[in-house]
């Protein structure tokens, strides 16, 4: 090894100034590197710095879960796993959906279309709620496949089941036409949404609110980092006025004697029990049966179940509490009643005479009542009577009547698609049936036979009026809504609207209904331990194509307890041949032995010894 | 006080500091601040030094070289590991250390004290004995950079000192060549990577194409302070550490970058003129090694985000977020400003009458003062 010759100082700084020329050039080479990049091609990186996108992707929120009116849950929210595509991120598509295909058992054309349609940067839902099965087979292909995730998710729990599954509905994912019209109010492609029922009804409660995320994804397409803009919130929990047991009570007691009605008349038919407090019309069971079992529509129905429920004679998709109208049959009587006594077509106090038949119209005693005070007339129900008084008083005073206790106007429940049923007129049938009005039509409607159509809730409604004193109620399901905080985010304030009848007029018609169940049509309901008032109605119907051999329909509206009323009980089951008295009044029977045990009166603070 | 040397390092600090601000004020934080600190304790360590006569940094070589060996056996025994390499050693309350920065002054204090006696061929070989422990700790880490930067330290100062410069160029090529065979497969792709970043095998290159468009879009003037768009949503990985330079290329634009630069063309020559007045080859040794140093790592980490460099970790001195490396790179520049300090001053102020000067007896009764 050469040093250098003169280790002396003249060397060192030749060597610094040597070493400062070398730095100098290297500064001046990243100058110029910067002068490249920023200057000559600044254009072009900002093109492409702008490549690198942000994305605001919407995290879900808990759904409130629904509870009957003492807590019990009745719809929470379970894990399950969900197979999602994230469009953007799919590589070698076409591989990737044959294998999706053979694990969902849906064509790789289907699938292609379900994607292609979807946002590239936002998760697409194939399928809900996998089984073990099929979760380990999708596992293993989102391991191996780009843009393919397994992710948690919730689905709706059904405590019992298919119980009360009408009111309660169900959430599926929002379609195109609810896309629509709800976009402004956040909701967005892959969302839940309430289909039916009180999930459909109070979907804006209970969805609660999204939380949202900030996505970085660069040129590549990939994620770079992900911020919370806003946290999501649970949706209220809803506290029904509901009694989950006595719902229980009422769907078995209903359940029954529609079975044994099957077997006994050989074609399946539907009925309804509501249970309603009088005063402030919260609904405390609201059967309506047969009904569908609601967790097929949580994971996402099939094509075939689907079919399977619509083919169904028993018609499970039709809630018959409001989506159906009826002729009320001889519980009308208590609206005709009212109304002549309020028009002074009659007293308290009168005394009628039944021959059996009024005109044309007989009664449906063929022999006669014969003499019978206004109360009896309700007790035995005698058709002359109500005859001779809608007769008297015409259609348009009784038509008042009609609407005055809400028929013809759907009560207002808190459920979607209510019927308001149907409240005929002269005019009416002028338009409809090209004929006029004639005083035969008024004498059916009298008795709720004829074009009056109404649905079980109304009557129960109307049932509820005669009991409080003359008050319209609005049949009310949700009691309050609670967020997770305990802040209470929905209060339904009970609504009621006075019918012009005098109470001691509304009174008569309790003892007449009283006197039905001590010695009259109902005496089915003549319970020790609660007085219990009731009026049967028998509707006779013609053949027709839903009701091939023209059987009856059969109603039960009651009260209780007869001195003081707190709830109304209204029973009709459809074509069930026989009569309201045998077949409706004892399912009334078994709601009132739940609601009013032996002893409910007598139960105080335990005694201290 | 001669403030020559610290007016464009200020200005440099400043401007790095705002871009880690920028950097880190979005999903991060603390780090702006605590970084300030650590310029604060910087500037203490720097101004001390600076009033120390560098010449007592003979005594201190073998102690400090003592330390430095330990700590980075520390290292390796019981060190903190981030991203598979051991580099830090966990101080508490303190923080971390990082013994490999501490590394690197020491180095160049060693080299300075062994090469600034007469040259001979024993003399140059005890000291490359000398300094490989060092260099063997830190590669074994893996630090790849950082062994790097004592190389080269010790061929440049050797240069300096007058070591035959054929030798030395033959050998440099030679550790080149012999590189790939040295060096372990991820070390090897990851140099490689800067020559074509878009073949991004295992995603590496995607940083030097991120960090390339994040320059490239600043354009003249820039996005402005805390308005880049890639910096400020994270598409520039490790933005506030290594990457720190993009954040001047995006948001200050071709003016922000090239400040730095300048500024940091202006410490350079200050630091070597310093060594070339220096009074003894010891100064000028010292200098050199600093000014190799800063330009190294500023070439290296400016280079590796314009694709001028291969990736190898290197902070950007003054730059990069990190306590040890602004402690250490202080440090040394207060060594140079001790340098330019000493030979500012004359020898004995009383008997040095030929050049009498106001300034330097001012000097001198100043540092008299403060030594006291």
């Amino acid at each position: 090894m050469r040093l250098c010759p003169r280790h002396g100082w003249c060397c060192l700084k030749a060597r610094i100034r040597q070493v400062g020329l070398g730095g100098t050039l290297l500064l001046t080479l990243l100058g110029a590197r910067l002068y490249d990049l920023q200057f000559l091609r600044g254009e072009e990186f900002l093109r492409r710095a702008h490549q690198n996108t942000i994305v605001v992707e919407e995290r879900p929120a808990s759904r409130g879960r629904i509870l009957d009116r003492r807590g019990e849950i009745l719809v929470s929210n379970a894990p399950q796993f969900e197979l999602v595509v994230t469009p953007g991120e799919m590589k070698q598509r076409g591989e990737t959906l044959k294998l999706l295909s053979g694990l969902l058992d849906e064509s790789t054309q289907d699938l292609e279309k379900k994607i292609l349609a979807a946002s590239p940067h936002v998760p697409l839902v194939l399928r809900r709620d996998l089984k073990l099965g099929a979760l380990v087979q999708a596992t293993e292909i989102a391991e191996s496949r780009p843009g393919v995730a397994i992710r948690a998710g919730a689905i709706r729990r059904f405590k019992y089941g298919k119980m009360a599954s009408h009111l309660l509905g169900y959430v599926g994912e929002i379609n195109s036409v609810e896309l629509r019209t709800r976009r402004s109010s956040g909701y967005a492609l892959g969302d839940p949404i309430g289909k039916v029922g009180l999930e459909k009804q109070y979907d804006s409660v209970l969805r609660g609110k999204k939380g949202s995320d900030q996505i970085h994804i660069d040129v590549l397409g990939r994620t770079v980092t992900q911020y919370q803009l806003r946290p999501s919130t649970a949706g209220p929990d809803l506290y029904l006025n509901l009694d989950a047991q006595l719902q229980l009570t009422a769907e078995k007691a209903l359940g029954e004697t529609l079975a044994s009605l099957e077997k006994q008349n050989g074609e399946r038919s539907g009925g309804t029990v509501v249970v309603m407090d009088v005063k402030t019309g919260a609904v405390r069971a609201l059967a309506s049966l047969p009904q569908y079992d609601p967790r097929p529509f949580a994971r996402g129905i099939k094509g075939k179940e689907y079919q399977a429920l619509l083919e169904d004679p028993g018609f499970p998709l039709v809630n018959r509490m409001i989506h159906s109208a009826f002729s009320p049959g001889s519980t009308f009587k208590m609206i005709t009643a009212s109304a002549a006594l309020q028009a002074g077509l009659c007293t308290v106090s009168s005394q009628f005479y039944c021959g059996g038949s009024f005109g044309p119209a007989n009664c449906f005693v063929r022999s006669g009542h014969g003499g019978i005070s206004f109360e009896d007339s309700m007790a035995h129900s005698c058709d002359v009577v109500y005859y001779r008084l809608g007769f008297e008083m015409g259609i348009a005073h009784l038509r008042k009547y009609c609407a005055l206790y809400g028929l013809g106007t759907p009560t207002g429940i808190d459920l979607p698609n209510e019927t308001e049923g149907l409240l005929p007129s002269p005019a009416w049938k002028q338009k409809v049936w090209q004929d006029r009005w004639y005083d035969g039509d008024t004498i059916n409607m009298s008795i709720g036979q004829g074009f009056l159509l109404v649905s079980p809730l109304q009557m129960a409604v109307v049932t509820a009026a005669v009991a409080n004193g003359g008050y319209v109620v609005r049949p009310t399901l949700a009691k309050r809504a609670v967020a997770r905080n305990g802040a209470i985010t929905l209060e339904p304030e009970p609504h009621r609207e006075k019918v012009p009848v005098k109470p001691e007029f509304l009174a008569a018609v309790r003892r007449g209904m009283r006197g039905a169940v001590t010695h009259g049509t109902s005496v089915a309901t003549d319970l020790p331990q609660v007085k219990v008032a009731g009026k049967t109605g028998t509707v006779e119907n013609s053949p027709s194509i839903h009701n091939r051999h023209g059987r009856n329909h059969v109603w039960f509206v009651s009260f209780a307890p007869y001195d003081d009323p707190e709830v109304t009980v209204v029973v009709f089951l459809e074509k069930s041949h026989g009569y309201g008295g045998s077949l409706a009044a004892p399912i009334a029977r078994k709601v009132y032995e739940h609601l009013y045990p032996v002893g409910w009166d007598k139960v105080e603070a335990p005694a201290i010894l | 006080m001669d403030i020559s040397i610290f007016a464009p390092l200020g200005g440099m600090i400043v401007l790095l500091w705002m871009a880690l601000y920028s950097a880190t004020q979005f999903g991060q934080g603390g780090e702006a601040v605590r970084q300030a600190a650590y310029v604060a304790v910087g500037t203490v360590v720097m101004l001390g030094l600076t009033l120390m006569d560098y010449r007592r940094l003979k005594q201190l070589a073998f102690p400090m070289y003592l330390v430095t060996l330990v700590s980075l056996a520390v290292v390796l025994v019981a060190g903190h590991s981030v991203n598979g390499s051991q580099r830090w050693i966990d101080l508490g309350p303190m923080g971390t250390f990082q013994p490999s920065e501490l590394a690197k002054l020491t180095t160049i204090v060693v080299a300075a004290t062994l090469l600034s006696e007469k040259l001979s061929f024993k003399r140059c070989v005890f000291t490359v004995v000398a300094l490989l422990p060092l260099f063997v700790m830190i590669l074994i880490q893996p630090d790849l950079g950082t062994s790097l930067v004592l190389v080269v330290l010790g061929g440049v100062m050797a240069y300096v000192a007058g070591v035959n410069g054929t030798f030395l160029f033959a050998s440099a090529g030679l550790g080149v060549a012999a590189l790939p065979m040295v060096l372990k497969e991820y070390q090897r792709d990851r140099l490689m990577m800067f020559v074509n970043p878009e073949i991004d095998p295992q995603g590496m290159g995607y940083q030097l194409v991120q960090s390339r468009t994040a320059i490239g879009s600043g354009g003249i003037l820039g996005k402005g302070l805390l308005k880049g768009h890639m910096t400020q949503h994270g598409f520039v990985p490790e933005n506030w550490t290594d990457f720190i330079f993009t954040v001047v290329g995006e948001e200050l634009g071709l003016v922000g970058s090239c400040g730095v630069l300048l500024l940091f063309a202006l410490l350079f020559v200050l630091i070597l003129n310093a060594g070339f007045h220096s009074l003894d080859r010891l100064g000028g040794l010292l200098c050199s090694g600093v000014a190799t140093l800063l330009l190294f790592q500023v070439f290296v980490n400016i280079g590796m985000t314009i694709g001028l460099a291969p990736v190898v970790g290197l902070p950007l001195p003054f730059g990069s977020y990190g306590g040890s490396a602004i402690l250490v790179y202080m440090a040394a520049v207060g060594i140079v400003g001790s340098v330019r300090l000493q030979s500012r001053l004359p020898e004995d102020p009383l008997s040095d009458l030929e050049h009498p000067s106001f300034e330097g007896q001012a000097l001198a009764s100043l540092v008299a003062e403060l030594r006291d």
